[in-house]
Order: C-alpha cells, then sequence, then structure tokens
C-alpha cells in the first residue's frame, strides 16, 4: 500500500496549504508555520507564541484558555519556536480528535476556531497587548535563555555548534539573545505579532480525518485577508576554509564531563543519504563503531554517538565521560573515523545501517506530528519531501558513497566541559 | 492458548490470554499500521529488594542492572540481531517493572520471538559484569547532573525513611559494585519467571499468530517452578523524614519540589485504581491549567512552562510533587502551601469535573494512536491487576465528596516535604 503523502495547495492570501488527508489517525493537527529571518528581531518573534497562548479574545486568561481546552478533548496548544538555518519557525497550532471519535461533536471545527482565535485575536486593551502580560513573558524568555546552560549535555553541544559557525545563522538561538530579551517592550512585541500574522510566509500544515470543507474553513480563518510572501528556497551550507581545529574547554561542577566534536562533511557529498548513513554506521546505534569501542570495549561512556546534520554540513558527535577520559576519547573518534576512511565500510554494516535508516522512515508514518516534522524539513532544506523519495535516496547510497564522506570530514571544533574529578 | 477478546471503548477489542507456562498476552491489532511493537515486561522494578524466602537481599540497583546484561550473551550483543531484523530494541526499568521493547516494521514475528528468547536467556558471568559495572557508573554520574532528576530523589529521601522507592533506580557506584554473576542469576531466577511476566504486541499482527508463536516459545523452554519468595517491606513510617532540604548544583535557575507522601496505601487493585484517578484528578483540579491558581502563580511570575503537579502511586508507596523552576522558591512554596491547606480542609473548586471526563477521554484518544502508548497502559494495567480502560468507567463514578474526602486525607501535613535546588554560590 503506498503511504499517504501530504498535498500541497495554494491557501487564499499566499497561504501555502500542506494538507495530509488520512483516516489512519484520530489524532488531527493544525499547524500554522510562519517563517521569519533569524535576525536582530528574533527575540520579539520568539516571546509571541507564549504571549498569544496565554489568552484569546473570548477566552482572555489562562484560567478559561485552559478550560476551553479540556472542554474541547484535551485539544493541545502548540506553540514553538525554533531555528532551521538563517530562518526563525514560528508554530502556532492545535492538536484535537477527528469528529468521529467523540460522537461527532464538530470538534475540528472548533478547535480550528480556537486557533485562529489565538493567532488573530488576543486579548488586547486599546490595540495594545496587556502590558503587564508582555512584562511577563518577557521576564519569562529571559529565564528561559539563562535556564538553556542548565542541561549541561545541550550546553555542550550548543557551545560547539556556535564555535563552529560563528558569524552564521546556524550559529543563532532562535530565541536570540539575552542581552534583546531584556529590552523588549509592547510596541517591539506587537509589530512582531503583526508581521507574524499578516506578512512572513507561512505553511498551514493539516494532518488527520478532515473534510474538504474543513480546510477551506481552517485556512479561511488562518488567512484572515492577509497577503503573505512566498516561502523561502533552501540555503546553502556554510563553509570554512581554516583547517585549525578550534579546542574550548570550560570546568563545572560535574558529575560527568561532556564532550562535543564538530566535523564539517564536504559540501558536494552532502544531497542524498549519504550524510545519514555515514552518521548510523559510525555513531548513531548501538550497533555503530563508537558505541561499540568508546562504551562496549573501553566502558568510557554510558553514550557515546553521531549525527549528521547535512543543513550545515556538520557531523556531530557527543559522549558523557567520567571526567579526565576525553583525551582518550577524542582519541578513539579519531581512531574510529580513520578507520572508516582507509578502509571502508563493511557491506553487512552498510546494510544494516540502511535498515535501520529505513525503518525509521517507515514508522514515521505511523505518528502524524513525525509526517508533519519530516514534511517541513523537507520544504525547508530542499532533502525528500516524501517517504517514496527518502527511501529511493536510501537505497541508492553505496559503500563509496559513505568511505568519501569518512575521508572529506575534517574535524572542525572540540568542546569539552570537564567535570569535577579532574 | 487462547485469546479472549477485551472490550476497548476507545477503539477495537483487544484479545488476552495466558500461556501454560505462566506468561501473559496481550495483542491489540491495529490494522493498516506500518510498524509493530512489543513489549515484554517482569514485575521487578527498583522497589523489590528483599526477598523473604531465603533471606538474602537483592541489592540497590539489581533490576536496572538486570535490564543492562541481559542484551548480551555468549555471542555477544543482542541488539545488532535486532538490527539484521530490521528492529530496534531497548529496555527501561523503573520502581515497579522492568521492560525490555522491540519496534520493527518488516518481520514483526521473528523480532517478538527474538524479545521472548533474549530476555529469557540469561548469560552471566563476572567478566561481563565488571564491564557493564563502568558503563552504569557512567550514566549514575549522567542522572547526577540532571537537576530534576536530583530534586526529584532528594525529595523522595526526604519523604520515605525506609522503603526502597527513596533508592536511586540506577542504585549507587558502591552497590553496583557488589554485585556479581551469582547475585544476577538469583534474582533472575526469582523475579524473571513466566508467572511474573506479560508480553504485550501492538500492531497489523493476528492475535491468533502471536498466541502460537507464544506457546512455541514457552513449550521449547520448559518451566521451572518458581522458587519460594517473598517480597518484604520495613515498616515505614507515616510520616515523612524531614520536612525540608536544600541542594546547590552549578545551575542558572533554582527549583522548587513539594512532595506529599501516600498515607493511605493498600487495598484491592480496584481500590487502588481509584484512589489513584480521584488523586491525580484533585491535584490536576488544583494546580492545572484551567486552575485560577495556576493562572495567579503564573501572573504573579512565580511559576512558567516548567511549573506541574502529579500524582503517582502503587500498592506500597505514593506520592503527589508540584513544582518547577523559579526564581522565588520561598514565596511559591508560601503559596502553594496556602491552596494545599485549603483544601485539606475542603475549600476546593470541583466545577471542573465534568470538563476532566472530556479531557481524559481525549487524551486517551490520541494516545491510543501510539502502538508505544497503549502497549505500555496494556502492561501497566495488567501488573496493576485492572482491566484496562478501566479509567473510562471510573472517571464517570468520580464525584466531588469523594474527591474531598480523598484530599482530605491525602494533605496530612505531617506527610509533607520540600526542597529547594539554588544554583552554586560563586
Amino acid at each position: 500500500m503506498p503511504p499517504e503523502e501530504f498535498q500541497t495547495l495554494a491557501g487564499p492570501g499566499g497561504l501555502e496549504i500542506q494538507l495530509l488527508p488520512t483516516r489512519a489517525f484520530k489524532t488531527v493537527i493544525l499547524a500554522l508555520v510562519v517563517e521569519a529571518p533569524l535576525d536582530e528581531q528574533r527575540s520579539a518573534r520568539a516571546l509571541v507564541p507564549d504571549l498569544l497562548s496565554r489568552g484569546t479574545a473570548s477566552f482572555p486568561d489562562l484560567a478559561s484558555l485552559g478550560a476551553r481546552c479540556e472542554e474541547l478533548f484535551d485539544t493541545e496548544l502548540l506553540a514553538t519556536c525554533s531555528a532551521a538555518g538563517g530562518r526563525q519557525l514560528l508554530k502556532l497550532g492545535v492538536e484535537t480528535v477527528a469528529d468521529r471519535w467523540v460522537g461527532d461533536v464538530p470538534l475540528v471545527a472548533q478547535a480550528a476556531e480556537l486557533l485562529a482565535e489565538l493567532v488573530h485575536a488576543p486579548p488586547l486593551v486599546d490595540g495594545r497587548f496587556v502590558p503587564e502580560h508582555v512584562e511577563q513573558e518577557r521576564v519569562n524568555l529571559v529565564r528561559a535563555l539563562r535556564g538553556l546552560d542548565d542541561d549541561k549535555g545541550s550546553y555542550a553541544v550548543r557551545s560547539l555548534l556556535a564555535t563552529m559557525h560563528a558569524d552564521t545563522p546556524w550559529a543563532h538561538h532562535a530565541w536570540g539573545t539575552l542581552e534583546a530579551a531584556q529590552q523588549l517592550d509592547e510596541v517591539s512585541v506587537r509589530d512582531a505579532w503583526t508581521g507574524l500574522r499578516t506578512a512572513f510566509p507561512a505553511r498551514l500544515f493539516i494532518a488527520g480525518d478532515v473534510s474538504e470543507a474543513q480546510v477551506a474553513d481552517v485556512a479561511e480563518r488562518l488567512a484572515a485577508g492577509a497577503t503573505r510572501e512566498a516561502p523561502s528556497a533552501p540555503e546553502p551550507v556554510p563553509q570554512r576554509t581554516s583547517s585549525e581545529v578550534q579546542r574550548q574547554r570550560e570546568d563545572q561542577d560535574l558529575a560527568q564531563s561532556k564532550l562535543a566534536m564538530g566535523w564539517r562533511l564536504p559540501s558536494e557529498l552532502l544531497p542524498g543519504a549519504a550524510a545519514g548513513m555515514f552518521a548510523e554506521i559510525f555513531g548513531g546505534s548501538a550497533s555503530s563503531r563508537l558505541f561499540k569501542r568508546v562504551r562496549e570495549q573501553e566502558s568510557l561512556a554510558y553514550g557515546c554517538g553521531s549525527v549528521a546534520l547535512p543543513d550545515s554540513g556538520t557531523l556531530l558527535v557527543q559522549a558523557g565521560l567520567e571526567p579526565g577520559t576525553a583525551e582518550r576519547v577524542e582519541q578513539l573518534v579519531g581512531e574510529e573515523r580513520e578507520r572508516l576512511a582507509r578502509d571502508g565500510v563493511r557491506d553487512a554494516e552498510l546494510e544494516l545501517a540502511r535498515t535501520a535508516l529505513r525503518r525509521r522512515l517507515l514508522a514515521s508514518q505511523d505518528r502524524p506530528g513525525e509526517r508533519l516534522h519530516f514534511r517541513l524539513r523537507g520544504l525547508l532544506t530542499g532533502r525528500a519531501t516524501t517517504i517514496d523519495a527518502a527511501l529511493e535516496q536510501l537505497a541508492a547510497v553505496t559503500a563509496s558513497d559513505v568511505t568519501e564522506l569518512a575521508r572529506g570530514c575534517a574535524l572542525d571544533s572540540v568542546f569539552l566541559l570537564e567535570g569535577r574529578a579532574s | 492458548m487462547k485469546l479472549q477478546p477485551v472490550a476497548n471503548p476507545l477503539d477495537a477489542a483487544v484479545f488476552a490470554g495466558r500461556a501454560a507456562s505462566g506468561l501473559s498476552v496481550l495483542v491489540h491489532p491495529i490494522p493498516g499500521r506500518r510498524s509493530v511493537f512489543a513489549a515484554f515486561g517482569t514485575n521487578f522494578g527498583s522497589i523489590d529488594r528483599v526477598s523473604g524466602a531465603n533471606g538474602e537481599p537483592v541489592p540497590e540497583g539489581l533490576a536496572h542492572f538486570l535490564e543492562h546484561k541481559l542484551f548480551e550473551d555468549a555471542a555477544g550483543d543482542v541488539t545488532d540481531r535486532f538490527a539484521a531484523l530490521g528492529a530496534s530494541t531497548n529496555a527501561m526499568t523503573g520502581f515497579c517493572g522492568t521492560t525490555y521493547i522491540a519496534s520493527t516494521v518488516e518481520q514483526p514475528e521473528a523480532s517478538v520471538d527474538l524479545l521472548l528468547d533474549f530476555v529469557q536467556d540469561p548469560y552471566f558471568t563476572d567478566e561481563l559484569v565488571a564491564k557493564e559495572q563502568g558503563i552504569i557508573a557512567q550514566e549514575i554520574g549522567m542522572y547526577d547532573d540532571d537537576p530534576d532528576w536530583r530534586v526529584f530523589f532528594e525529595l523522595l529521601t526526604s519523604l520515605y525513611a525506609k522503603h526502597p522507592v527513596r533508592d536511586n533506580i540506577a542504585g549507587s557506584v558502591a552497590s553496583i559494585a557488589e554485585i556479581d554473576a551469582a547475585t544476577l542469576r538469583r534474582c533472575y531466577d526469582l523475579f524473571y519467571h513466566p508467572s511474573n511476566m506479560a508480553l504485550v504486541v501492538s500492531g497489523d499482527v493476528q492475535p491468533e499468530r502471536i498466541a502460537a508463536l507464544v506457546d512455541a516459545d514457552q513449550s521449547a523452554r520448559g518451566t521451572d517452578a518458581l522458587p519460594a519468595h517473598e517480597r518484604l517491606l520495613e515498616d515505614e513510617p507515616r510520616a515523612r523524614v524531614r520536612e525540608r532540604s536544600e541542594l546547590r548544583l552549578p545551575v542558572a535557575r533554582p527549583r522548587l519540589l513539594l512532595g506529599v507522601k501516600e498515607t493511605v496505601l493498600g487495598g484491592s487493585p480496584q481500590e487502588l485504581g481509584r484512589r489513584r484517578l480521584a488523586t491525580q484528578v484533585a491535584i490536576d483540579l488544583l494546580f492545572g491549567r484551567s486552575t485560577d491558581t495556576y493562572r495567579a502563580l503564573y501572573e504573579d511570575g512565580l511559576i512558567d512552562e516548567s511549573f506541574s503537579a502529579s500524582y503517582s502511586s502503587e500498592h506500597s508507596f505514593g506520592f503527589s510533587m508540584i513544582g518547577g523552576e523559579t526564581d522565588e522558591p520561598e514565596r511559591l512554596e508560601a503559596r502553594v502551601r496556602e491552596v494545599l491547606e485549603r483544601a485539606r480542609t475542603g475549600d476546593f473548586d470541583t466545577d471542573g469535573l465534568k470538563r476532566t471526563r472530556a479531557r481524559l477521554t481525549g487524551g486517551l484518544l490520541r494516545a491510543s494512536d501510539s502502538a508505544e502508548s497503549v502497549s505500555y497502559g496494556l502492561l501497566s494495567a495488567h501488573f496493576r491487576g485492572v482491566a484496562p480502560f478501566s479509567a473510562l468507567d471510573w472517571i464517570q463514578q468520580l464525584s466531588a465528596d469523594e474527591l474531598r474526602a480523598r484530599l482530605a486525607e491525602h494533605l496530612d501535613p505531617e506527610a509533607l516535604s520540600v526542597c529547594v535546588l539554588r544554583p552554586e554560590e560563586p
């Protein structure tokens, strides 16, 4: 049975509709994903999803909005801010249940109405956001930016990527900077909201058991008479010419050291699925080379793995280690990369990785949220936008593709957050 | 083994049965679904620490250590064999159980077969145990650096004096150093008997084929009698150990977590299930996002999205946990205590109860899209001894008076403790 796929439809006012009509799920997702530049105004825009999630004109505070979501069979609000290269992505959506599972209550229409109010009709006073709400969300954003450092593994990775991709959008956090967040005011936030609801390119994702009439209804509600720009084309991979490895070390009172290593992948080998296969074989699973060597043979880490970030041309290796062992682990990672480059990949190893990635692709069809994410990522990066296309790319990867990536990648940066034992 | 249909108010029936060995089997067919998910669980978790029959204790962290060690046998790491089938595998240990999972899209029956095989064919050597001690020590270190995990367990040690729920699920570096191959074998034989285990399979599968596969597996093994043993617990005082504790870690933001130890324990599985649901609903009506309390705390800048209020309970322990990141732990504590004290004395708004019924139904419907969620739910209901989806019936019967009574007995001031995590001083 061929997988059901998203269709691209032209919506009102330049809104691009991404529709996955399916009766396979009880869940229905309606999500507006707005695409803005990752510029100096990104902190103001980052605040908007949380500010809008505080209430609408009809449900003007957290309690009444929460009660409305409960009445709508636990309809969940989706409000996030993330980054994809030079773009900031603002998502506002709802996840609800298809009408036929709740005794034909018009739940999708009610959820669409709530989403439209959330985006376009916040509880304004004299055309302005409630000043206390803006101030509370500004403080929350400042606190959240400070709190990012509390997850030490993520902190190590973020620090590495900021060094590796300095002076490119890939070094920036979607929420902006502490300094910018501290200076936000009602005017800048209202301007950001206006841009998001009326001007910036946007895609409306609809996945689930919905009718044509419901699709048209939610699109009209969310377009709200605005005229938007078209979504932008995928961006090129950032380049760095220097061959010197950038090293940073920070000491904290931690039980475990966190090591992050960034390798630059050759851009000419990035289209297709070879980078994903390389990362899978190198450190993508419990069957991978890094897992076997660093964890199973030398017991140096609970986890040591790799992931490809092809949009920025990065192979990321990360590990949580006993303090004092980072040098040895870095040596092992380097040796495994060299071995892969020198001796190539075994056929059995290649097929194992291909099978694992194929399983993940096919299994993602069972989760509406993952379907949406896969489609969005493909549209943003120029990579495969359908499961079939991704499977074809995966089937085409050869052992020499992977070996070429191993030979062509170069260690760019290392970040070590060293624990207390050393 | 003949699997019998069990009514599922959310969707098509689930099928359940028991093999001659005592192994329970549940199958949740989902026609058209690409992936098949299998969960093989044993009713043995981190709190099962004392087996009374032979007087030998189960070391702290043993259940988790066993979980790690079953993945390796004389032929190497079983993960590679799953990968060759196009499947993935994993496992997790909790307070009350250990669950091994397999997920696949291409060879579901072979994957289920392998899942049954590796969990039931242990291979322990002192050399492999020594290797695993290093890996688990790293895992313990990883959790030691997780501020939320640290606050959670610090609070449990303030609530519980003797009950092993106070101990880290993975144990400590010292406790796992005492584990050897013989100890693993002894505990495996006690707690991995088929009569103490259950298999759940969810996806596009035929129940009768899964039943036949399990029958063939179990009859090929033969079944030893379950060794005589008893799970003993020391008497746990009703009151908390201490009223407050404090931690300092290298974090940017402080955290407050307030816990209430459950003082009403035991009863039939149904009584326990209803009590659990009533307390969960009541705690949500006190602190959930649709409450005026949540709104006021948020608007006063005392909480943010990290705030949560939850309740967990099993036969021998239970607790509510309320809190999150906050820049003003003392003010938040005072406000939460005020709400709890008012609720204990009956000042408690139950208007949201009707909405809670819709919320629970909607949440379960969305969760039922996930084979993983359904499988874990079925496994949990099985080990708790209640029919699947019982909560949907119980929620209809809950009354405002029952919720008030429940909070009056649960919110005992002597059972309440607070943990504050602060950033390290510069």
